[in-house]
This record gives C-alpha cells, structure tokens and sequence, in this order.
C-alpha cells in the first residue's frame, strides 16, 4: 500500500507544481529582485554647498565656522560628513541639486537655515541635513537666551556645547546578525506555503481512503488490508515525497539562494516533519468533515489555506507585523504565521526560546489533528458501499 | 449574437475567478488606501512631512522622560509598549510597524543631570545603529538631552528646563525639495494611491482575463462542446472569434472600471490632471496585450488547473521581473536588460513617468511615445501568434 500512495502521488502533476514548482519559482523571483536591494544606509560623505543670503552677519559666520567643522576628516581619520563644493549663486546650487551633482545644500538667512534636497534625495540626506541645521540653529538659539538671562554663564556654556553627550545605544542584538534582512521573510513564508499546500494531499488522502468520497476510496475500504495499516501507509507515503520536496527546497535555498537557515540540523528537519504532519492531518481532517465533490472541499481548503498564508506575509511581509501590534491572537493561532516564525526564530535567533515556543504550538496541533483524522477515517462505518 | 450570449451565460457561471480577482483587487486598493492615510509617515509624501512611528517603554516615569515624550510626538506616532513583551516588541520593530523603539530606564532623570551615559536610552530600529533612522532619531534624543542640560546649567530649575528645551528645539529647519517643475516635488496621498494602482493594473488585469474570464474559455473548448458546435450550422472559426472577442470585451469593461476608479479618486490630482492621457492609453495597451496574452494560453491549455499554473507563473515572473512589485530602479541591470522582452516593462516604465517623484523616473515624451508603441508591437504580434495557432487547431479539428 506504501508503494501504491507513493506512485499515486508523484503522477499528480498538480501536488508536484503547487508544493514544488511554484515557491521555487517565487523564491527565485524573489532572489533576482530582491537581491539587488540593500538594507545598509550607513553615512557617507555627502557633495554639500551653501547659500548666504542677505549681510555678512554673525550667524552667517557662524553657521560657516561650523560647517568648516564638519568638511574635515576625523582625527581617528573618520570620513568627513560633508565635500564642501564653491557656487558663486544660488542658481548654480539649485542648477546643480536639479542634476544630483550635489546631495543637498544648506540656504542661511534671516537668522534661519533651510536644507535644500535634490529630487532623487535619499533618507540619509534628510536626516544628516536636518540633524546639522537643527543642531545649528537650536544651539544659536540658546546661545543667544543664554547673553539675555546669564551673560556670565553663556561663556560657559560655549565650552560645554563642544561636548555633546551620547544617551542613546542600540539594544544588543537578539539575531545572528545585527540586523536581519526583511526580504528574508518572503522566502520562509513561500517555503511554509509550500508545506501548507500539503493540506491539499490530505483531502486526497480522503478520497483514497474514505469510502464515501471517491470510487478509490470504495475499493481500498473492501481490501483485506486493516484500515489502520491503511492510513499509517498512506501518511508514511505522503510525507516521504513532502519531505523529498522539502529537502530539495531547503537545499536551493541553502545553496544557491543564501537564505538563512540556522546551524541545527536537528531541529530544521523536527520543524520540517511536524509542519508537514500538521498539513496533512488538517487536510484530511477538513476533507472528511466539508461537504461536496473532492475537488470542492479541494477548493474551499485552498481558501483556508491562502487566508493563512497571505496574512502570514506571503504578499505583504508587514502583514504579521501589524497584526503583532494590533490583534496579536492572529499570529498566535495563524498556523503559517507560526511556522515563519519558527523559521525565522531557527535561522536567526541566538537564543531557542522562541523556537520552542513555535515548535510546541505547531506540534500539539499536528498531534490534535493526526488524533481526529485517524478517529474518522478508522472509524467510519457504511450501509453501503 | 446566439454564440456571443452563450459565452458570457458560461462566464456567469463561472463566476468564482472573477469574484477572487475581484476580491483581490479591492482588497489591494483598501490596503493602499489604508496605509497611505494611516502612515505615520515612513512613506514619504513630501520630504517636510517626515515622521516616523515610534514606541516606547518608560521605566523612569520622571517630568525628563515624559517631556522626551512628549516633545519627539510632535512630528511622530508615538506609541506607549509597556504591555508587550520583548517577544512581541521585537516582532514589532522586525515588521517595520515602528521605526524606532527605545526603552528609558528607572533613574534616567538623574543620570542625564549627572552627566553619566553608561546606563542610557537603549533603542532598537530595523536598519541597525548605522542607518538613518537611527541616526536622526537618536540625534533629536540626544538634542533633546544636552539642552536640557545646558539650560539647567544656566541656573533654570528642572520644570523650566524642560519647557525651555521644547521651546527650542521645536524650531526645525525647513526642507526644500529642488526639482525644474515645483509640482514635481511635492505628491498628494491620493497620488501614491492612483500611481500604484496603475503600477499593479498589467497583473491584475492578466490575472482577472486569464484565470476568471480563461475558464469559460476552457470550458467552450471542452470535446463535447466542440464536437455539438462542430454539428451546428455555425463555422468553425466563429466559436474561436466569438471566445477572443468575450474576452476583449471584458478587458474592456475591467479597464474601463479601473479608469472611473482612477479619474474618481484621482479628481483634481496632478498626476490625473497632467498625465490622464497617458494612464489612459497605456492600461488600454495593457489590457490588449493581457486579452492577447490570455487568448493564446487558453488556445493551448486545456484545463483549468494548467491554466491555473502557468497564468501563475507567467503573471508573477513578469511582474517581479518588470516592476511591478518592486519599484524598476530597485530591480538590477541585468534583469532589467531581460525584461525589455516582456510587455510588462514597457506598461511599467510609461507609468512610472506619470509621477518621477515616487519613481524617480523623469517624463520623457518620447520615451512614453516608444513605450506605446513597443506595446503596441507587442499586441500584435502576441495576437497574431494566438490566431494562427488558432487557426491551425481549427483545421486540425
């Protein structure tokens, strides 16, 4: 019966795309697009020019003092923030930003700085322009309260402003890596897709095996064979080409993709065996228990399975992310929100905790759902076959 | 007329593909639309509007932190995450659902008076320490911080340091975007809405032709449907006709839905007032291309779950390959180069220079001009391709 299940399988064209083929062909979509795009936004020496407008007064010289500042290479021999370039006017700088000759440019007037961008800016370049004219024009203004309310002091707090102090530090990284790719989360959500697709063998497993949904099912039901020997052989079957599917995949990802799969492979065949354990028995559990053709019950669990897939992040990989922040019950009972998360924390998390956590909640559904798809197909009884 | 009726009876009955289409796309608008009014917003409008979503744990509680607080909620969402685990915080921020979470820790207040750092503000953003978020936020942090203390030092108490500070720093500077035209540096919300709608229009509208209206196709192909026209008093070549002209017609009537969604919402925005015309013809050419691109499929493929598979595959691959779903000058040069033999890439580039602020493509009329008629070229030639395979089916029947 085992060989019987296992060539049954792999003629079926359709189990073969769906599970095989096509988060093949997504990943590989995937990897061509996403490949090219980079996470890394680190500061760089920005081209940057300014315009003084109006009389050659103190915050003019000011703001100069301080940009000559920061065109200078650090003592550490740190990049200098800023290439200062020379325009004689200001429509040579805007001329220039129009052509992306320059990244941005500082116009000092009236007592204010204002960032002027090119059309192709970055978010680096607001962030560094922002930062040097607000700190600029904060420090002026507080320089100046302070000759209104404390002369004696202001001094002072000229030396002080020298030495701004660093607050902030970032959160040591729960990852592998300091920061994971978010594009990641497209390839395990299009593996788990894979597996959830398995869901699909189920319903078939239905009509093999239960005497009311297909023909195969009638003659298998009158065989000698004892049904429970007749199951066991037909999940064994299905989850043997599930797995060689699996392990194919897993490799192009490894290999020729470079996704992330963390260090154990222990634990990424456990995740793989129970995801895919846990696929099949709801297939056969919602095949046995939905009414109409097989291919309707195919139809309606394919539905199912999409829902969980697409709010899982298939589509949109913020998706979890919202949900996480407004109904996280979602993610906690969404059964392919559960298995990315389980990937994701197995190849990136230093610590297992919460691949454990995954893992327990992915296993006592799959043994929930082996219990009640074996109690129906064993136990059916007909009138009449 | 008989035939023609015949096909969109079929059409109704086998309605499921459209409804999921259908169902798909508003579900795509609502999630657009949804996102681009709810943005906090890291999806930039102009580069003033600036703002980011931002969560907190406060720990300390002190007038310090809840004045840090409230000061870097002016310009941002900020939201209070001290019921969430780490677990889910983490999730959170590798989401992308808050640009930056920080945690103030008890006793801040007085170390930030003292001087100390060692026990500071610790945050966790999704582009690391080095990227720009990080950068900004923590450089408004630490202004925050240091005038503070600069005015306590000038002899002000803690209350009135804090409000001096706030005062001070809520002067920002003002950011231009300098572009030749001024309109092309500033885009409406509904803007983001219609060019991305338009972006997605060549996939879904491939989508809804070839595996909704494809089906009923499939079916007029069936052997028995065939063999009883085959009896009839109607030509051969008719039932064909009348499939390719079925599905026109509802690319038709799709395309002609999108426009009204599109010259609705868009009313008086500059992308439909200046280039409605190019929207226009370009989804045109795009639904052609798509009701030739289906009609050939369904002349070879013979059941629905085949037709399922490869309208699948070939909708996706150029999609990703031509930027659909990501933007073009994201997608490398080499994949690019590629694509340029796909329909798609020409629809895709002709819209992305309706807006050159959101994708950085400048308009150039000639450009456009090439695009339609490469397009064009593309119809014609995916068309004549379905008819004489039609044709030679016809005769093999």
């Amino acid at each position: 019966m085992y060989k019987y299940f296992l060539r049954e399988r792999l003629r079926n064209r359709n189990f073969i795309f769906w599970c095989l083929a096509f988060p093949l062909a997504l990943m590989l979509c995937f990897h061509f697009v996403f490949g090219n795009l980079s996470t890394s936004t680190e500061v760089t020496t920005l081209n940057m020019a300014v315009i003084y407008e109006g009389t050659d007064s103190m915050y003019n010289r000011s703001f100069e003092t301080m940009v000559d500042g920061l065109t200078e290479e650090g003592s550490n021999g740190e990049e200098a923030l800023f290439k200062l370039n020379d325009y004689s006017k200001a429509e040579e700088v805007k001329e220039a930003l129009i052509n992306n000759d320059l990244d941005l440019a500082f116009k000092v007037y009236d007592d204010k700085v204002e960032v002027l961008i090119s059309k192709d800016y970055s978010d680096m370049d607001i962030a560094v322009g922002k930062a040097v004219a607000d700190t600029f024009m904060n420090n002026y203004d507080m320089m100046a309260t302070a000759f209104e309310e404390n002369p004696q002091k202001a001094m002072e707090l000229i030396s002080n402003l020298g030495e701004n102090l660093d607050f902030t530090a970032a959160k040591k990284s729960e990852f592998a890596e300091e920061t994971p790719n978010p594009y990641i989360w497209y390839y395990y959500s299009s593996f788990v897709m894979g597996i959830c697709f398995n869901a699909m063998n189920g319903v078939d497993m239905v009509a093999n095996l239960k005497a009311d949904a297909g023909y195969h099912a009638v003659r298998v039901s009158v065989s000698p064979q004892r049904k429970l020997r007749l199951i066991i052989s037909a999940y064994c079957a299905y989850l043997t080409i599930a797995l060689g599917i699996n392990v194919i995949q897993l490799l192009i990802m490894k290999f020729a993709l470079n996704v992330p799969l963390g260090g154990s492979i222990l634990k990424l065949v456990a995740f793989v065996l129970a995801c895919n354990l846990f696929a099949l028995a709801f297939g056969v559990v919602c095949g046995s228990i939905m009414k109409g053709t097989i291919d309707a019950r195919g139809n309606k669990i394919t539905a199912i399975i999409m829902t969980s897939v697409f709010l899982s992040g298939e589509m949109v990989a913020q998706l979890p992310g919202m949900l996480e922040r407004s109904v996280p019950i979602i993610n906690d009972i969404n059964p392919a929100t559960v298995m990315n998360m389980a990937l994701f924390r197995l190849a990136y998390s230093t610590g297992d905790f919460d691949f454990y956590i995954n893992m327990i909640k992915i296993v006592l559904m799959a043994v929930l759902f082996i219990t009640i798809s074996v109690l129906i197909l064993r136990r059916e009884k007909y009138a009449s076959l | 007329m008989h035939l023609f009726k015949h096909f969109f009876k079929l059409l109704s009955r086998n309605i499921k593909g459209l409804i999921i289409y259908g169902i798909i796309t508003v579900v795509m608008v609502m999630m657009l639309v949804t996102t681009v009014s709810n943005s906090g917003s890291d999806m930039v409008l102009t580069a003033e509007a600036k703002s980011y979503n931002i969560s907190f744990v406060d720990n300390d509680n002190s007038p310090l932190s809840r004045g840090l607080i409230d000061y870097l909620g002016v310009n941002n969402k900020v939201s209070d995450y001290s019921k969430k685990s780490e677990t889910e915080i983490s999730n959170i921020v590798f989401f992308g659902m808050t640009s930056y979470h920080f945690t103030i820790p008890s006793g801040f207040a007085n170390d930030v008076v003292n001087g100390r750092t060692e026990n500071g503000i610790i945050y966790q953003t999704i582009d690391g320490s080095n990227g720009y978020v990080s950068f900004e936020l923590g450089n408004r942090i630490d202004s925050y911080l240091n005038t503070y203390r600069n005015y306590l030092s000038l002899g002000l108490s803690e209350n009135e340091a804090i409000n001096k500070t706030k005062e001070t720093l809520i002067d920002e500077a003002p950011i231009t975007v300098v572009a030749e035209n001024e309109e092309d540096a500033v885009v409406d919300s509904r803007e983001i809405v219609i060019f991305n709608v338009n972006q997605y229009f060549p996939y879904l509208i491939l989508g809804i032709l070839s595996l909704g209206v494809g089906h009923t196709v499939i079916i007029t192909n069936k052997k028995e449907l065939v063999e009883r026209n085959t009896v009839s008093p109607v030509p051969a070549y008719m039932t064909k006709f009348i499939n390719t002209v079925g599905l026109l017609i509802s690319g038709i009537i799709c395309w002609a839905l999108f426009m009204a969604f599109d010259f609705i919402y868009g009313a008086g925005t500059e992308i439909m007032s200046k280039y409605g015309w190019i929207i226009l013809i370009n989804s045109l050419l795009s639904t052609l291309c798509c009701s030739a691109i289906a009609a050939l499929l369904t002349n070879y493929i013979e059941t629905s779950n085949t037709l399922s598979m490869v309208t699948n595959i070939v909708g996706l691959a150029m999609s990703f390959f031509c930027g659909v779903f990501v933007p073009m000058r994201f997608v490398g040069e080499k994949v690019l180069s590629i694509s340029k033999f796909l329909p798609f890439y020409w629809t895709v580039l002709a819209n992305n220079m309706t807006s050159s602020v959101q994708s950085k493509y400048a308009f150039d009329m000639n450009q456009v001009l090439i695009c339609f008629a490469v397009e064009l070229l593309f119809v014609i030639s995916i068309s004549t391709i379905a008819i004489i395979s039609n044709s030679k089916r016809i005769i093999r029947a």
